[in-house]
C-alpha cells in the first residue's frame, strides 16, 4: 500500500507541464491527508467553491498539508476536488460557472479530458495569490527581473508580504466555515492547523523558480526577493472597516490629533496588528454587523511588487597614505567639498563598480588627520559593501581589484586585500584601548637644541600622559581627561633646530598634543619636558600594531 | 570692553568655531611689573564659574555667556582690581585651572598657558556671512587691533 502510495507520488511529481502525461485526477485523491475522511469532503466544497474559494483554497481549509499536493498545477486540482465533491452528493448542484477559461497550457485542451471548466474569478480568501501568482509565467517574470537587476544568485529567500485585508478575509471564512461545519472546524484553530496562503505560495512559486532555473530556496539566503502583494483601497473589505470605524466613539481618536484625526483613523485601523486585535475582541455576532461572511467576492486580483537585496558582503585589507591632502572620509564644510577625493573613495569606489552595489560603508582601526602620512605595513580596514549584485571574487580577481587600485593613484596603496566574514568585523575594533602605534614626528625647536636633554628624556621608560579632549576636536568630542601611556621614545637630530622624534604610544594618544601641549591641556608634553618652545612640522604613523587582516601572499597560484 | 579703557581681550578661534579667551598684550595688567595676588571665578554673589559642569558631546549643563558676563575678577598686588569679560555669546566649556593655584602665568604666558576660558560660540545659521560668526559684537582683525593700539600710543 505504502509503495503505491509512492509510486503516484512519483508519477505526480512534474507540475509544470502536464501535458507530459495523461492521467486522470482521480490518482491524485489516495494521497490527500485532510481533516476527515476524503468522502466526507463534498458539502464542504461545495459550500466554499459557492463563496467563490479556488481549488488551492480549499485544499487549504481541508485540511491539506503536504507541499506536493499544492504545486499540482490548478486544474488537477480542480478535477480532484470536483470528484469528491461528485462522491459526497450525486445530486451536486452545478454551482459555478462554466466557460472555457484555463490560463496557462491551454493548448493541450485536447488531451486534458476535461469535464467541466470552472471558471476561475479571483478567490475570495487569496484574492488571486495561488491562482494565478502560481503559474510557471510568474516565475519566470520573477527570474527575468532579477536578471534585469543584474543579481546573480545560486540561492534565494522569499519575503512575501499581503495587504491587510487577508486577515479580515481570513477570519471571514473561518466564522463562516465554523457556523455551518461545527464538526471538524470548532477543534482546529486557524494559526496552528492550517496551512496560511504565505506558506502555500512559498512552495508552489519556489518550487517552481528550483526546477526552472536551479536555484535553492533557502531560509535565511543571503540574497532576497521581496514581493509585496497589494490591493487596491477601494476594493478592501470596506464594509468592515467604514462600519468599525463609524462606530468607534469618536471623541477618544478625534482629542489625541487635531486636524489629521480622520485620517489617523483610518490609518489606524488599517494596520495589521489593530486589525488582529480587534478581530480577537469581537463576536461573531459583532463582526456580522461590520462586514460579510463569507467575504465579499471581487472582480479583481493582487497587484504586485518586487524588490531584491542581497546582504552586505565584507572586504578587508591595509591601506597606507602618502599623501598629505586627503581625508580619510569624504570631507564637507558647510556645504562644500573640502579635497578633491579621500581616502574612502580611492578604496571603495572601485570595488563598488566591480561589485555593482549601491554603496558602501567604510571604517579602518583608527584615523590620521589629512596631513600626516600612513607608512609600514598601513593601517587595518573594512568595506561593507551595500547590496553587491555580482559579489562572487575569487582570490585572482580580488589581486586583480588590487592592483588596480593600486595603480589608479600614488596617494594610496593597499594590501592584503580580501573577503572576509561578518563575524570576523569585530576584529577590526579589538583592542581599540590597548593596542599600540608608532608615530614619528618632525619637531622644530626655537632654540637650540640641547641634545643630551632630548637623548635623557628618550631614555625613560614608560611615561604617562594626562590630556584633556584637544581643542581641535572639542567641538565633537565630551571634554574629558584621558590618561595615555607613551612605551618608548628615541632622537634622531637634524640639525640645530630640527629633530625627528620617533615614539611608541598607546591607542588614543593624540600625538600633536604631545609635542605642543594645547595650551597646558596635555601634561606632561615635549615644551614642559624639554623646557623650549617646540612645534611640530611633520607628522607619520609609522605603524598600527593590530595583527589582523591576516597577510594575504600574492601568489597566483594559489587555489581559491 | 566695558567702557573700561585699554582692558583688552584677545579671542584665539579656531577653525572648528572653538574660541579661547587670553588677556591681549596692550592690557593694563601686563604693562607693569605687577604680581596676581587672586583670581576670583565667584563673579556673582550666585555665579561660580569653577562650578560649570560639562557634559556629552553637546556640552550640555554649561553655563551660559554672553558679550558681558565675566569670567572671572583679578585682584594685583597693588590693588588694582580687574573684570574679564566673555567677548563671546556661548557656552562656557572650560576655565583654566591653572590660574588658581598659579595665578602668575597668566602675565608670564598670556597667549598660551595663561588662558582664561574655553568658549563654545553659539551656531550661527548658514545664511550669515561666515567671518562674521559672532553678529553684534565689535571685534577686531589683528591688523585693526595693531593700528587702534598704535593710534592710542601717539595720544
Amino acid at each position: 500500500m505504502a509503495s503505491a502510495g509512492k509510486n503516484l507520488l512519483t508519477q505526480l511529481r512534474c507540475p509544470v507541464d502536464p501535458n507530459c502525461f495523461n492521467f486522470e485526477s482521480n490518482k491524485l485523491r489516495p494521497s490527500l491527508r485532510l481533516f476527515g475522511p476524503v468522502d466526507t469532503a463534498g458539502p464542504i466544497i461545495n459550500v466554499l467553491r459557492q463563496a467563490s474559494c479556488c481549488s488551492r483554497c480549499i485544499l487549504r481549509y481541508l485540511g491539506e498539508k503536504n507541499i506536493e499536493v499544492y504545486q499540482q498545477p490548478r486544474q488537477i486540482l480542480n478535477d480532484t476536488l470536483e470528484s469528491l465533491r461528485k462522491l459526497a452528493s450525486r445530486d451536486a448542484i452545478d454551482n459555478t460557472n462554466i466557460t472555457n477559461n484555463l490560463k496557462s497550457n491551454t493548448s493541450s485542451n485536447n488531451l486534458m479530458q476535461i469535464k467541466q471548466e470552472i471558471k476561475e474569478v479571483p478567490c475570495v480568501t487569496c484574492l488571486g495569490v495561488l491562482q494565478d501568482y502560481c503559474e510557471k509565467s510568474f516565475a519566470e517574470e520573477i527570474h527575468n527581473n532579477i536578471i534585469q537587476s543584474l543579481h546573480e544568485y545560486k540561492d534565494y529567500d522569499l519575503c512575501v508580504s499581503l495587504p491587510p485585508t487577508f486577515i479580515v478575509r481570513e477570519h471571514s471564512i473561518w466564522t463562516y466555515l465554523k457556523e455551518n461545519f461545527k464538526n471538524p472546524y470548532d477543534n482546529y484553530s486557524q494559526d496552528e492547523d492550517i496551512v496560511s496562503v504565505k506558506e502555500a505560495f512559498k512552495w508552489i512559486c519556489g518550487g517552481m523558480l528550483n526546477k526552472l532555473y536551479h536555484v535553492i530556496h533557502k531560509y535565511q539566503s543571503l540574497f532576497q526577493v521581496k514581493i509585496e502583494f497589494l490591493f487596491p483601497k477601494s476594493e478592501t473589505d470596506d464594509d468592515f472597516f467604514d462600519n468599525y470605524k463609524n462606530n468607534l466613539s469618536p471623541p477618544r481618536k478625534v482629542q489625541k490629533k487635531s486636524q489629521r484625526s480622520e485620517k489617523n483613523i483610518s490609518n489606524t485601523l488599517l494596520s495589521a496588528t489593530s486589525i488582529r486585535n480587534i478581530l480577537q475582541t469581537i463576536t461573531a455576532q459583532e463582526f456580522r454587523t461590520y462586514s460579510s461572511y463569507p467575504p465579499k467576492s471581487t472582480s479583481q486580483s493582487v497587484s504586485y511588487k518586487v524588490d531584491f537585496n542581497r546582504q552586505s558582503v565584507f572586504i578587508a585589507g591595509r591601506y597606507n597614505k602618502y599623501d598629505r591632502t586627503i581625508s580619510q572620509t569624504p570631507w564637507i564644510l558647510d556645504g562644500t567639498r573640502k579635497g578633491d577625493t579621500s581616502v574612502q573613495e580611492l578604496i571603495c569606489d572601485p570595488i563598488i563598480a566591480k561589485m555593482k552595489a549601491d554603496g558602501c560603508k567604510f571604517s579602518s582601526s583608527g584615523r590620521e588627520d589629512v596631513d600626516v602620512r600612513m607608512l609600514g605595513k598601513g593601517r587595518p580596514f573594512i568595506a561593507e559593501i551595500v547590496n553587491p549584485r555580482s559579489p562572487f571574487m575569487i582570490k585572482k580577481e580580488i589581486l586583480q581589484l588590487q592592483n588596480e587600485i593600486n595603480l589608479a593613484t600614488e596617494k594610496i596603496k593597499i594590501r592584503d586585500l580580501q573577503m572576509i566574514e561578518r563575524w570576523d568585523t569585530s576584529k577590526l575594533k579589538q583592542g581599540e584601548e590597548d593596542k599600540t602605534k608608532t608615530y614619528s614626528a618632525l619637531i622644530y625647536s626655537s632654540e637650540i637644541i640641547n641634545q643630551d636633554k632630548i637623548l635623557s628624556l628618550c631614555n625613560m621608560k614608560k611615561r604617562t600622559l594626562e590630556q584633556k579632549t584637544p581643542l581641535r576636536v572639542l567641538h565633537r568630542r565630551t571634554l574629558a581627561v584621558r590618561p595615555r601611556a607613551i612605551w618608548l621614545m628615541k632622537a634622531e637630530f637634524i640639525d640645530p633646530h630640527h629633530f625627528k622624534l620617533s615614539m611608541k604610544t598607546q591607542a588614543g594618544t593624540y600625538v600633536k598634543e604631545f609635542v605642543h601641549g594645547d595650551l597646558g591641556r596635555t601634561k606632561p608634553n615635549l615644551r614642559t619636558l624639554l623646557d623650549a618652545d617646540v612645534d611640530i612640522l611633520e607628522l607619520d604613523v609609522e605603524s598600527v600594531d593590530l595583527d589582523w587582516p591576516p597577510e594575504i601572499s600574492e601568489d597566483i597560484s594559489d587555489s581559491g | 570692553v566695558r567702557g573700561k579703557p585699554h582692558e583688552d581681550l584677545l579671542i584665539l578661534q579656531h577653525s572648528n568655531k572653538i574660541c579661547v579667551i587670553t588677556v591681549a598684550p596692550s592690557h593694563p595688567m601686563l604693562q607693569c611689573d605687577r604680581k596676581i595676588t587672586d583670581v576670583d571665578f565667584q563673579v556673582t554673589p550666585k555665579l561660580n564659574r569653577l562650578k560649570n559642569k560639562v557634559s556629552g558631546k553637546r556640552k550640555r549643563g554649561a553655563q551660559w555667556v554672553n558679550e558681558t558676563s565675566p569670567l572671572c575678577h583679578i585682584t594685583c598686588n597693588d590693588g588694582s582690581k580687574y573684570t574679564i569679560d566673555s567677548c563671546v555669546k556661548g557656552k562656557l566649556i572650560e576655565i583654566n585651572e591653572l590660574l588658581i593655584d598659579s595665578p602668575n602665568i597668566l602675565l608670564e604666558k598670556p597667549g598660551t598657558e595663561g588662558y582664561i576660558a574655553v568658549i563654545l560660540p553659539k551656531k550661527i545659521s548658514r545664511n550669515e556671512n561666515d567671518e562674521n560668526t559672532m553678529p553684534g559684537v565689535d571685534l577686531l582683525s589683528k591688523e585693526s587691533y595693531l593700528k587702534a593700539v598704535a593710534e592710542r600710543e601717539s595720544d
